[in-house]
């Protein structure tokens, strides 16, 4: 069944269309809430926060844009707005989380300082990405973590593909600066 | 340490695989790739389509709740109390007792004063 199709029973008030259009996308969308938030319950919130408004504002979807683009429109924004509110949280629960990591890795039978290397590797690679300005993070997810085209990336961010190319060359001279020292490891 | 190569190197590699914009970052491709994978290896939990249509349900519910008769109710006290408000305003101005008082600017402050000479 089309998206046009589903979406046009669930306005009418099929809920089970609602629910084969939610697992149609879910992957999609949690996929990209991991590129913000990198926690799999985190990112499970989001994406019931996305559902939840598409849900809701679904009779205000125009059709102009596929329905895949507008959703990713919500994922993103549903995103950032997530990462905002919690801001003050996420810097406790980042200390605790590396303490367990390092207290339940050490139990394992691998090397412990190459663990504890690799988990500041990834540690590193985590900050430099949630570090990018808010429109480079956005093209940078969807490229890396959605494999989008540039063609996609331009309609859901509602700019030009020169912008968005622009946006990832930047994007990538920032991950290069700030993981300069991962070079040769 | 024999295994890295220097920044200057590493700086012409990446200038020379510059493919795509987000092409091959060096050395660092592999990591932000290895990154991502692990992030991906996450699968979205089955349940979640059942969790977001209860909650949707318990919205319906919620606004079910919210009976038509209390709407009206609360409007029709606002009213109640802007008329009464009037009514009140009404009365108290009939009872009110006005006193005109004659001002006399001159009086309040008499020139004469300051041209006497027995004051200077």
């Amino acid at each position: 069944m089309s998206d046009e199709q589903l979406i046009e029973k669930i306005l009418s008030g099929d809920k089970e269309a609602f629910r084969l259009l939610m697992e149609k996308y879910q992957q999609q969308v949690f996929y990209v809430a991991m590129g913000f938030v990198h926690s799999r319950e985190d990112a499970e919130d989001i994406t019931q926060e996305v559902f939840i408004r598409v849900f809701h504002s679904l009779n205000s979807f125009k059709e102009k844009s596929l329905f895949s683009t507008w959703l990713y429109r919500i994922a993103l924004n549903t995103s950032i707005n997530y990462i905002n509110k919690n801001k003050r949280r996420n810097f406790f629960t980042e200390a605790g989380d590396s303490l367990m990591n390092l207290l339940n890795k050490s139990n394992e039978e691998k090397d412990v300082h190459q663990q504890l290397e690799a988990t500041e590797t990834e540690k590193s690679i985590q900050k430099a990405i949630d570090e990018l300005p808010v429109k480079q993070r956005k093209a940078f997810i969807l490229s890396k973590y959605e494999e989008l085209s540039q063609r996609k990336i331009a309609e859901i961010m509602q700019t030009s593909e020169g912008a968005i190319e622009q946006l990832l060359v930047r994007a990538k001279k920032n991950l290069q600066k700030k993981l300069a020292h991962l070079v040769g490891k | 340490m024999e295994n890295r190569i220097n920044s200057k190197t590493a700086k012409t590699i990446i200038s020379h695989t510059k493919k795509s914009p987000l092409g091959d970052l060096g050395g660092l491709d592999d990591h932000i790739d290895n990154f991502i994978r692990k992030d991906k290896q996450e699968q979205v939990n089955p349940y979640l389509a059942t969790r977001v249509l209860a909650k949707l349900e318990e919205y319906d519910e919620t606004a079910v709740i919210v009976p038509i008769w209390k709407k009206v109710a609360v409007v029709a006290s606002f009213a109640l109390v802007i008329a009464a408000g009037f009514k009140l305003g009404s009365f108290a101005q009939g009872e009110k007792e006005y006193i005109s008082i004659n001002i006399n600017d001159a009086q309040l402050e008499n020139l004469n004063f300051y041209t006497f000479i027995d004051h200077e």
